[in-house]
């Protein structure tokens, strides 16, 4: 076994990422499914880690994912009990039933492709008025099927992206009974994106490694938001549905 | 035979040889046994010569203390191994920035082929392998590291796939060196890939593979199987893992849906899904007992005790918390781990009859 060991053991480490990179490969062979110029405010800087100097951008949208719950307009919108249907939740249970709430919340993500609307000047509305919210990327719509999604969204400011989406169970709480009070609804909501942080490649850290804070510390300085964001970058989708940045550049507030 | 199963057995054996000569001494104390001088002589050389020898072919622990300081060897290397992975992670995070595609991708790779070539150098080094088992945890290290950081320089889908790998990994390193911490990370992720494929198939995203218990129920039963079908008679010295894994794996989904019945794939009302599991956990409990009591494995004693315990107080904490006063209900409590301790004794003196010649 031991003369086996040692051949199979670097084999397998060798094999697993040549696997790796010609998947990567594959992924951007040919033209990009997609390309979309988005800026800091859909792309946010991150840094994994302290001490860290690797730079990644990470995908924002809206509704977003904040402080353990989502900033839903009431009732379940496009994304209701058919839409749920669609994507392969089970929703037979009525929501009359006791166990209802237990039985809904227990269910586990799945994955889909959602489709994300770049709302450009002058739609914006309430989403730039919003402070909570900075992206104008906006989820719009989702499913299993990426050729259908495409064809019902041809244009070049939907992107479709491999995501993974949550079943909610919408109810208030009943102090008086300690029961969900009456009117209880489903919903879905779009909990991540499969690739979520994007690498910037070596080819555009010098763009970004000027800018000495992440987004979250930028948005945190006074005056932020009317400065504007700091940078734009161009985000390509490729074969396997996988993202990766094209080029970068800094935008007037960065200068300032 | 094997010169590391040899080790295994030669460690038994320098064992049962310390515990031998303290029973002797304690036998002559009481007058039950008398050697003169010349037996005595005989038997203590003999004794020292099959020490000596199984110390210098198989550098065995001789003494109680040998074997305490082996122990703590054993905790510093797990520890040192542990630390060294961090070092390389956030050391690589550090210069990450600084490299470039290419050398990016070189020092992944060569990171787990250089520590799995100091692994190997270790081992044919220092026959106690300490410092070869420190050395796999941070090759194992090092390629969970190498396929993370390659998916993401390369903005890949997370795959299962990458638990498959590090698995194999992990049996590689252990079945080639015979070492157990890399055993233990290779089945901990032949077990989560396993879970994934289940999450997946079940239509669900394979990163919830651990929202529903029983996708962990196959992995439990194959790990269980693996020693009481006796799968691994070369490697023998690995069976207390196996079985000790397989039971929590088993343990913990029962314990889980015994509390939380919504999460159980099975098409039945919660409180049902709950009383079925309460119910397979005690027999699970009692009949690991019962095996364990049967076959002699402490271990697995301990952990069919420990998990009929936790199991029985959370029935009296459902049972009675709510209505029974505080004092009341601890005061139950005490009363049933004194007629445990009870039972338990009984228990301990059948079995004890019963190994009586």
């Amino acid at each position: 076994m031991r003369r086996v060991g040692i051949v199979l053991a670097p084999a397998l480490v060798l094999a697993a990422d040549i696997f790796v990179v010609l998947k990567a490969a594959q992924n951007r062979s040919g033209e990009p499914i997609a390309t979309m110029e988005l800026t800091e405010r859909e792309l946010r800087l991150v840094r994994p880690q302290r001490e860290s100097t690797a730079l990644l951008l990470e995908l924002a949208w809206e509704p977003a994912w904040g402080w353990g719950k989502f900033k839903f307009e009431d009732g379940p919108g496009w994304f209701n009990q058919a839409k749920l249907g669609e994507i392969g939740y089970d929703c037979r249970l009525p929501l009359s039933d006791p166990s209802a709430g237990a039985h809904y919340r227990a269910m586990p993500a799945k994955e889909a492709f959602a489709v994300l609307e770049l709302k450009v000047t002058g739609e914006e509305g309430s989403l730039a008025n919003d402070h909570a919210s900075w992206s104008r990327l906006l989820v719009i719509d989702a499913g299993r099927d990426f050729a259908g999604l495409r064809k019902k969204y041809p244009d070049a400011r939907f992107l479709i992206v491999p995501a993974v989406v949550r079943l909610l169970y919408i109810a208030k709480w009943d102090p008086d009974t300690h029961k969900d009070a009456p009117g209880a609804y489903l919903r879905g909501a779009v909990a991540e994106m499969q690739v979520g942080q994007i690498s910037v490649p070596p080819s555009q850290r010098s763009v970004l490694q000027a800018l000495s804070l992440t987004t979250a510390d930028y948005l945190a300085t006074p005056g932020a938001r009317a400065r504007g964001p700091r940078y734009s970058a161009v985000l390509n989708y490729g074969r396997n549905y996988e993202p990766w940045i094209g080029s970068c550049r800094l935008l007037a507030s960065a200068r300032q | 035979m094997s010169e590391v199963l040899a080790k295994h057995e030669a460690q038994q054996r320098a064992d049962r040889i310390r515990a031998f000569r303290e029973e002797l001494v304690e036998l002559e104390h009481e007058g039950a046994l008398r050697l003169n001088v010349a037996q005595r002589e005989t038997l203590e050389s003999y004794l020292q010569q099959t020490l000596a020898d199984l110390a210098k072919r198989f550098d065995v622990d001789t003494t109680a203390s040998q074997k305490q300081i082996s122990w703590g060897m054993r905790i510093a290397s797990t520890l040192g191994g542990l630390a060294l992975c961090a070092a390389v992670v956030l050391f690589f995070l550090r210069f990450w920035g600084l490299l470039g595609l290419p050398a990016q991708v070189a020092v992944l790779v060569a990171t787990p082929l250089v520590m799995l070539a100091a692994t190997d150098f270790a081992a044919r080094r220092e026959r106690t392998l300490y410092y070869a088992s420190l050395l796999s945890v941070v090759a194992f290290g090092a390629f969970v590291l190498n396929l993370n950081v390659l998916g993401s320089i390369f903005n890949l889908t997370p795959s299962r796939g990458a638990l498959l790998a590090w698995g194999l990994f992990g049996l590689l390193l252990a079945f080639t060196y015979r070492l157990q911490l890399p055993l233990a990370a290779g089945l901990v992720c032949l077990a989560s890939y396993l879970a994934a494929c289940f999450s997946s198939w079940s239509g669900a995203h394979w990163l919830s593979f651990a929202e529903k218990p029983e996708n962990f129920l196959l992995s439990g039963l194959i790990l269980i199987a693996v020693p009481v079908l006796h799968l691994q008679r070369r490697y023998a010295e690995f069976d207390w893992l196996y079985s000790t894994l397989g039971l929590l794996t088993l343990f913990l989904i029962v314990l889980i849906l015994s509390e939380w019945g919504a999460f159980s794939y099975l098409p039945m009302r919660r409180s049902t899904v709950e009383v079925i599991y309460q119910v397979s956990g005690f027999a699970g409990a009692g009949l690991t007992l019962w095996i364990g009591i049967r076959w002699r494995h402490a271990s697995v004693v301990n952990l069919g005790a420990v998990f009929f315990a936790l199991l029985l107080y959370l029935r009296f904490y459902h049972w009675w918390w709510d209505w029974m006063p505080g004092y009341l209900f601890f005061l139950v409590v005490g009363l049933i781990s004194i007629g445990l301790l009870a039972l338990f004794r009984k228990l301990r003196s059948r079995v004890s009859e019963a190994a009586k010649p």
